[in-house]
């Protein structure tokens, strides 16, 4: 059992100083006179104006879900023995962001376990003991954030992700649906793994992240140096794109470092969609290649995609004639399977286009041509959605045992 | 080009379709040192909030101390709060409310008056009545 009370310290209070009075009365001076005491340690600091990043003042954290390794020895941290571990921020932010790699040091194992909030992630993704905090709090780092000089960024491990989910992801289409037009698998792969959906991946894993601020004309970004590190390393940190008013006119503003040079910035669904690969990339190096492919299939292929209605036709009649022709099937002919109302104002036809005998598909319309239309649409969608349903080659891999079977390869797109 | 895709958006999550992410991601307890109305609270977070939270490990707790009434907020994965009330509650009936707050979905709570609408197709696919056999179609 381990609680730990965990928040910012004001630096003027001393809380030995606190008089017994604040304490609560008639109960003992153990637990819960040391938590009585913090919060009122506590209530002071909330009147600190807070730094760039998003804290939320005033507020004692309990949380018990730090993996066994990295739980503290003694079940309560008090303040001031907090004060004295603490991570001095004014020493850790003087650095420059431009610093060279050697400037760079890993995250420090101990006050990274020690934000609830990166805690709690790692337990509600469920990821596995090897799979270490620090890990999770690099992937929190973007290349582009204020603490990448400081500590490291996320830019290996999301190149090490997106590799990974590039390629499970479009195994699963192609192995899915072989005979899928490219346009159509570039289209799907957006929709499962592109930035917008990795983003919303993200968000739905409750990920907080720095929220651009509006700057005043003639002011600058300032940086305020006691902002709470330990919270800091649980949100999303980027160079987000700030808006400020230049000469009557909202618009886009530089941000500078410390050392007046110039910060990079990033979009907000860029640095969200590399932290979800980041989490893969580190899966993979922690806990191996099963591991990594099993949280893709979980978190991002099981999303719903109706790849279906991805397809726009240009001329549906002419491409499944071609289709036919290649395939050696007789010529698809319409034929008027039935209809109503042919001289009123609603009029329904349903269109059936056959090849020989073999119906290839149905459609209705309002007119005759629009339902011969949606006849070749429907039969060339039941062409190109052919799904085998056969194991992808990479679940072979799982089990020694398991003997490769090829798949079916299409002989590729028709050509009109 | 005889085929082009059509941009339809990105997929859609099916939370418990794979993985399950509970929707409450935070619980907030606020508690005052001297007021009456806080008794149960303070007793709640003496006792049982330590077994609620290691029962819970993908939320985040936290507490703060405020003077007035006790309240718990839930923060919810979807981006918005609930909050619940707890004044003069006995620290079970606290029990009940932080459960409560923990197994919301974080939705508003709003009437359905409109059809459920799904993402899904139905599974008998839709009804045309000119695919019906010719004895049972309706003669105008």
């Amino acid at each position: 059992m381990s609680i730990r009370h965990i928040g910012p310290v004001n630096r003027r209070l001393n809380p030995s100083s606190v008089s017994p009075s604040m304490l609560l009365p008639g109960q003992p001076s153990g637990t819960w006179g040391a938590v009585s005491r913090f919060a009122v340690v506590r209530a002071e600091a909330s009147q600190r104006v807070y730094g760039l990043h998003r804290s939320i003042p005033n507020r004692r954290l309990y949380t018990t879900c730090a993996p066994s390794s990295l739980r503290p020895t003694s079940a309560l941290l008090f303040s001031s023995e907090l004060r004295q571990q603490r991570l001095t921020i004014p020493s850790v932010m003087s650095r420059s962001n431009s610093t060279v790699a050697s400037g760079v040091a890993p995250f420090p194992a101990s006050e990274v376990a020690k934000c609830t909030a990166l805690v709690a992630l790692h337990a509600r993704l469920e990821l596995p003991a090897e799979y270490e905090l620090t890990t999770l709090a690099r992937a929190l780092n973007s290349a582009t954030s204020k603490l990448a000089g400081t500590f490291p960024d996320n830019s290996t491990l999301s190149e090490l992700g997106n590799r990974l989910l590039d390629f499970y992801v479009s195994e699963f289409i192609v192995c899915s649906y072989p005979r899928l037009p490219m346009e159509i698998i570039k289209e799907a792969r957006w929709a499962y793994c592109g930035d917008d959906a990795l983003t919303s991946v993200g968000r739905s894993w409750g990920v907080e992240h720095e929220r651009p601020r509006v700057v005043k004309t003639g002011k600058k970004v300032e940086i305020k140096k006691d902002q709470d590190l330990i919270d800091y390393f649980g949100v999303l940190k980027y160079g987000s794109l700030v808006f400020g008013r230049v000469g009557g006119l909202t618009e886009y503003v530089d941000r500078e470092n410390e050392d007046g040079t110039k910060r990079a910035v990033q979009r907000y669904s860029t640095a969200m969609s590399d932290f979800v690969r980041s989490i893969i990339g580190g899966l993979y190096l922690h806990s191996g290649r099963e591991a990594a492919k099993l949280f893709i299939f979980n978190h991002i292929l099981s999303r719903k995609l109706d790849i279906s209605k991805l397809f726009r036709f240009e001329q549906p009649t002419r491409e499944l004639s071609r289709l036919c022709a290649r395939e050696k099937l007789a010529q698809p002919i319409s034929r008027m399977i039935a209809e109503t109302g042919r001289s009123s104002m609603g009029a329904v036809y349903i269109v059936g286009v056959y090849s020989g005998s073999n119906l290839l598909g149905s459609g209705e319309g309002r007119s005759i041509s629009e339902a011969e239309t949606r006849a070749a649409i429907h039969a060339l969608k039941a062409w190109y959605l052919y799904s085998p349903n056969s194991a992808p080659p990479s679940s072979t891999e799982e089990t020694p045992e398991a003997e490769f079977q090829p798949l079916f390869i299409d002989p590729g797109q028709v050509i009109v | 080009m005889p085929v082009n895709a059509v941009r339809r958006g990105i997929s859609v999550m099916r939370n418990g379709v794979g993985a399950f992410v509970l929707p409450c991601r935070k619980l907030t307890f606020r508690y005052c040192n001297r007021g009456a109305s806080s008794v149960g609270m303070r007793e709640y977070i003496h006792e049982n909030l330590a077994k609620f939270s290691k029962e819970n490990p993908g939320i985040e707790f936290e507490v703060t101390h405020k003077h007035g009434q006790p309240l718990i907020t839930g923060h919810y994965l979807n981006g918005k709060k609930k909050s619940i009330g707890v004044a003069n509650m006995s620290p079970s009936e606290i029990v009940t409310k932080a459960k409560l707050l923990r197994n919301s979905s974080g939705k508003k709570l709003v009437r359905p008056t409109h059809p459920v609408s799904s993402i899904n197709d139905g599974p008998r696919g839709i009804w045309s009545p000119f695919h019906m056999l010719a004895q049972y179609r309706h003669k105008v």
